[in-house]
């Protein structure tokens, strides 16, 4: 460790210093571009410098997530500037670069009269089919693309739709990305961790659409950056407040209601966003919907955004949400009820410091988690229910990172530190029989460095990350590696890496209403470890055409899997086990006209293996080897949306072959056989006969839902009015099967929705 | 616009035709039934005149039982005398709410004889049944006491058991007031199948330790008991299932039953006592007899 360190500060000294040398012979520009309108940074633009001297050479730059660009190690002269975006007039003019730093900050005018065909029609940075070796950026407008039970939308009825991702059902908020638990996601609002997002009916999450500026999905492979995690990371930008004026919005729709509101504080300077949902179902969806629906999820969301300088931003943000719902088998007369509650909030410095072509973030974060499984405080009131146990588990993080961003002539130089804090409490009642889940608490540190070298069409990124823990004892280094390339309309993209995940998410996957997951610090020299390859391609053979293909492999290390016993418990063991996941995505999206279509195809594999002796006894071999009930071989998503006479149409239809579960062959009753049994007196123990774990599939899934928009301005305010409904053929979508009882709970049926959303224009 | 409306109808036309296909795949497949109809439990006791077994149905879903009759005729027969003997089925209400089905037969088998136990259900499904052997009648013996300086080794030989099922021992204690006491425990010692019978070895020393007698020293030992159940042959766990009860429950670790699962096993109960001599003693961290008040008046 100590000699990576040493040749990593070695690399990061040579950088700097040659970043340094350029920096002073050579001019840079940077700056900001945002929106005229409200201020808001706009990511991918296009920012285009061509030397007045020297038509035909070109360089240029594309915006972040803040808006930022730089264009480094430029010859000093004149030179023609375009910065250009999809959807905004192109801002284009001349300027003469002396040696040095120049700050251009750049505003661009939405292009209203040009948001027809020609313009929708244009390149995008994302899309259903714009995926780079794992890596997909979503923006609200793919979202509102999807069709949703509401006006506004939400980011995971989008997320549900992507190839890879496997979700419980439209309850639960459990997702499962490419083989990846959903305990192994890390999930990322502004740098703050969110430990469970979504909410308990599968429509909704922590983040609405109009709370997002982008959300990016890293199904594996992601770079060095992000860790402590297996499976993938779900990095949510928000949206700042309108710097410019006043905006509201309301919003009303069977499950829920929401209300935003954001203001310039000080004009150009400091901006104000909060927003708060709540559900609606016990008021309105209950009132017409034959199934019962014990759902209640609310959020709330704050973020100030302030600019002191030039070359400098910051914002705080805050989260609240709150679930509660009965999952399982909701009908029954006592139904177990999951509670949770996330709260966090952030910190987040950005930095161009005058003359250094460099870009520094500095984030602090602390978000918790707390988790209940048990009755419902209404039915703890009641004398018979007391003795019922509540189990409760929580889980809480303090973050602190440095994330800076070298600007090289070739590429960039990521490197960052940070040390986090992570709190882990139970209360499990024996729910894991042979797990001792109490408090504790881990203080991780490290640093990461991944620079970023482009060559033409061709771009390479190395990258390592290190961490270290006084209190687990242990250290992880972790290469990364992603690389693209690029030439006319195809690319070519793979990444890999290694990852950790110290800090264990201990669930009960026999039953799939089971949404409750306890946290613990993994058991020495055994922490979760995998292995990502990803490689796809990626052809654009028009404009408005977009296709793609891209094959994963994830081996995994060290995971935790109930044990299979014949007792018909809710309570179980957990034994250790390995596993693999691969497939691969198809995707393809066009966009003729105004409208859109996509269509995916993911096709996935997940084994799990255990090995044991009991293992020999009951199966004859020591090694086993099962599919997990996430794993969905096939799915396919079909998207079409597009406006038609002046109102929005979208529809989405999903299908997903069928889930392992372990099959029931009967039950009987056993007793103990070490000595002569006690037939008048003991009534033995109900047993389950089983078949091999995992051995039955449960029926396909389909759905189709639809909606229609309509947007009305009424004075100084737009109405929205949106027709839909879920599950347009009404489908008996299994969401859980009871083998002690042979009975199913069913997802939704056929619902018709409503929905109207006010906002001031 | 109308080649839009076109496209967007075709493609809906085309999202009903899929779905239209796959929407008739809703129900869950039922696995094929199993052969396997009922679960039988029980041990035939060669020292009693009456004997039982408990007679399960395996059924669709988890549940508490019926006290409706099973529609099974229960019999058995000795294959060495060829006597058939009809069972009766007795209803018992367990605490809790469970119902069982405990078959009941006036029958003493014999040391050594065999049985065939067999369910025959009245719709004409296929018989389930278990083979019972029955294990001779043993006496265990005391061998030679093993002494060394520091411990005394009593090994017992059970000659002819097949198996050995508990083993329990019991201490039998007095204080120096005359106040007795007893300690039954698991056997402590090693019991294991050995040539022409079953082999147990238990062992005191000085170093054994008096915490785990939960009584006050000093004290003195007066005399020990072995209990077990002498059983048939098939009655032997798996070693990976003798400690694990997770494994033990499994239907395929246990079982003679023929098209059913469970265990019909045959055992007695057999005990044996000894007295500790003042030299064994001597190696243990026991008193003799009368080391305080004298007791043999009381």
């Amino acid at each position: 460790m100590p000699r990576l360190v040493f040749l990593c500060a070695l690399l990061v000294a040579a950088f700097v210093a040659s970043a340094d040398r350029a920096a002073a012979q050579t001019a840079q520009l940077r700056g900001f571009v945002t929106d005229e309108a409200d201020g808001q940074p706009l990511p991918s633009a296009n920012v285009a410098l061509r030397p007045l001297a020297d038509p035909d050479a070109l360089f240029g730059a594309a915006t972040d997530l803040d808006g930022f660009y730089a264009v480094i190690g430029l010859e000093p002269g004149p030179y023609a500037i375009r910065v250009s975006l999809l959807g905004y007039e192109a801002y284009e003019d001349t300027l003469a670069l002396a040696p040095g730093t120049r700050q251009l900050d750049i505003e661009l005018a939405t292009a209203e009269e040009t948001l027809g065909a020609a313009t929708v029609q244009g390149d995008r940075a994302s899309g259903a089919a714009t995926v780079t070796a794992g890596v997909q950026r979503i923006r609200p407008a793919d979202i509102r693309n999807v069709p949703a039970p509401d006006v506004t939308g939400d980011l995971v009825n989008y997320l549900v739709s992507l190839p890879g991702i496997v979700t419980s059902g439209d309850r639960g908020g459990q997702l499962f990305i490419r083989g990846g638990e959903p305990s192994q996601n890390l999930v990322l609002l502004d740098g703050m961790p969110v430990f469970q997002p979504f909410h308990v009916l599968g429509f909704y999450s922590a983040f609405p659409t109009d709370l997002l500026s982008s959300a990016d999905v890293y199904a594996g492979g992601y770079d060095a950056r992000f860790g402590g995690q297996l499976s993938s990371v779900l990095d949510v930008t928000s949206r700042n407040g309108n710097l410019r004026e006043v905006s509201a919005t309301a919003a009303i729709a069977p499950f829920v209601s929401s209300l935003s509101i954001e203001a310039p504080l000080i004009p150009d300077q400091l901006s104000v966003l909060a927003s708060g949902r709540r559900s609606v179902v016990d008021q309105i969806a209950d009132q017409y919907v034959s199934a019962p629906l014990p759902f209640d999820f609310s959020d709330a969301f704050a973020k100030l955004y302030f600019v002191p300088s030039k070359n400098s931003r910051f914002s705080l943000t805050g989260l609240y949400t709150t679930d509660r719902g009965a999952i399982g088998e909701i009908e029954s007369d006592r139904p177990d009820e999951v509670r949770y509650t996330n709260r966090g909030g952030s910190f987040r410095y950005l930095l161009l410091p005058a003359e250094q072509p460099l870009l520094a973030e500095i984030l602090f974060s602390y978000s918790e988690l707390a988790t209940e499984l048990g009755p419902s405080p209404e039915q703890l009131d009641t004398d018979s229910e007391r003795d019922r146990q509540i189990r409760t588990a929580d889980l809480s993080r303090i973050n602190t990172e440095v994330n800076l961003t070298y600007l090289l002539g070739v590429g960039d130089l990521r490197l960052g530190a940070y040390i986090k804090t992570t709190n882990v409490a139970s209360q499990l009642n024996g729910l894991f029989q042979n797990v001792t889940l109490n408090q504790n608490h881990v203080t991780e540190a490290g640093f990461y460095l991944q620079p970023e070298f482009t060559i033409g069409g061709l771009l390479l990124s190395p990258g390592v990350r290190t961490t270290s823990s006084p209190h687990l004892g242990q250290s992880f280094i972790e290469p990364r590696f992603r690389g693209e390339f690029e030439i006319g309309p195809h690319k070519l993209s793979v990444a890999a890496g290694l990852y950790n995940q110290p800090i264990v998410g201990v669930s009960d996957r026999r039953d799939a209403t089971s949404v409750f997951t306890a946290y613990t610090v993994a058991p020495d020299q055994q922490t979760p470890e995998a292995l990502h390859l990803l490689g796809g391609y990626r052809l654009q053979p028009a404009p408005f055409i977009d296709m793609s293909i891209e094959g994963f492999y994830k081996d995994l290390r060290n995971l935790s899997v109930s044990e299979f016993t014949a007792v018909p418990q809710l309570t179980t063991a957990l034994e250790p086990a390995d596993g693999e996941a691969y497939g691969m995505d198809l995707r393809a999206e066009a966009r003729p006209g105004g409208a859109t279509f996509s269509a995916t195809y993911g096709l996935s594999f997940v084994d799990y293996t255990t090995v044991s002796d009991r293992n020999r006894v009951l199966y004859g071999d020591p090694v086993l080897t099962f599919r997990p009930g996430h794993d969905r071989r096939h799915q396919v998503t079909l998207v079409a949306s597009g406006p038609v006479f002046g109102v929005d149409l979208s529809a989405r239809w999903q299908f997903g072959s069928g889930l392992p579960y372990s099959r029931a062959l009967g039950f009987d009753t056993f007793l103990q056989p070490t000595s002569r049994p006690d037939l008048f007196n003991d009534p033995g123990q109900a047993r389950v006969l089983y078949e091999r774990p995992f051995n039955g599939i449960l029926p396909t899934y389909s759905r189709l839902d639809l909606s229609a928009d309509r947007t009305f301005d009424v004075g100084p305010t737009r109405l929205t009015a949106q027709l839909g409904v879920i599950n347009a053929y009404d489908r008996r979508n299994l969401f859980a099967f009871d083998i002690f009882t042979l009975r199913r709970s069913d997802q939704l049926p056929i619902i018709p929705t409503f929905g109207l959303k006010l906002e001031t224009r | 616009m109308a080649a839009l409306l076109s496209r967007i109808a075709l493609g809906l036309a085309l999202v009903y035709v899929a779905s239209s296909l796959t929407a008739c795949d809703e129900s869950i497949p039922r696995p094929d039934a199993l052969e396997e109809t009922y679960t039988l439990w029980g041990a035939f006791d060669p020292g009693s005149d009456q004997q039982f077994v408990r007679v399960v149905p395996i059924t669709d879903t988890l549940s508490l039982g019926s006290r409706d009759p099973l529609g099974v005729d229960v019999r058995s027969v000795d294959l060495t005398t060829g006597a058939e003997t009809i069972w009766r089925d007795s209803v018992v209400t367990y605490p809790g709410g469970a119902i069982g089905h405990v078959f009941t037969a006036d029958l003493r088998p014999n040391f050594e004889s065999r049985h065939v136990f067999r369910v025959i259900p009245s719709d004409g499904g296929g018989e389930v049944s278990a083979l019972v052997p029955l294990p001779p009648l043993v006496e265990p013996i005391l061998q030679t006491t093993r002494l060394t300086a520091a411990e005394a080794t009593y090994p017992l030989f059970w000659p002819g058991a097949p198996q050995l099922n508990n083993p329990t021992l019991t201490y039998f204690f007095e204080d120096g007031n005359c106040n007795r006491d007893s300690l039954q425990v698991p056997f402590p010692g090693t019991s294991e199948p050995a040539e022409f019978g079953w082999q147990m070895m238990l062992r005191l020393d000085e170093d054994t330790e008096p915490n785990a007698f939960r009584i006050e020293f000093p004290t003195a030992l007066l005399r020990l008991t072995v209990r077990g159940e002498v059983a048939s042959e098939g009655w032997r766990l798996p070693l990976a299932a003798a400690n694990d009860p997770e494994l033990l429950i499994q239907p395929e670790v246990l079982t003679n039953v023929e098209n059913g699962f469970g265990f019909v096993g045959s055992a007695y109960s057999v005990q044996t006592s000894w007295v500790p001599t003042i030299d064994e003693l001597q190696r243990t961290p026991f008193e003799r007899p009368n080391f305080g008040e004298d007791c043999t008046s009381q």
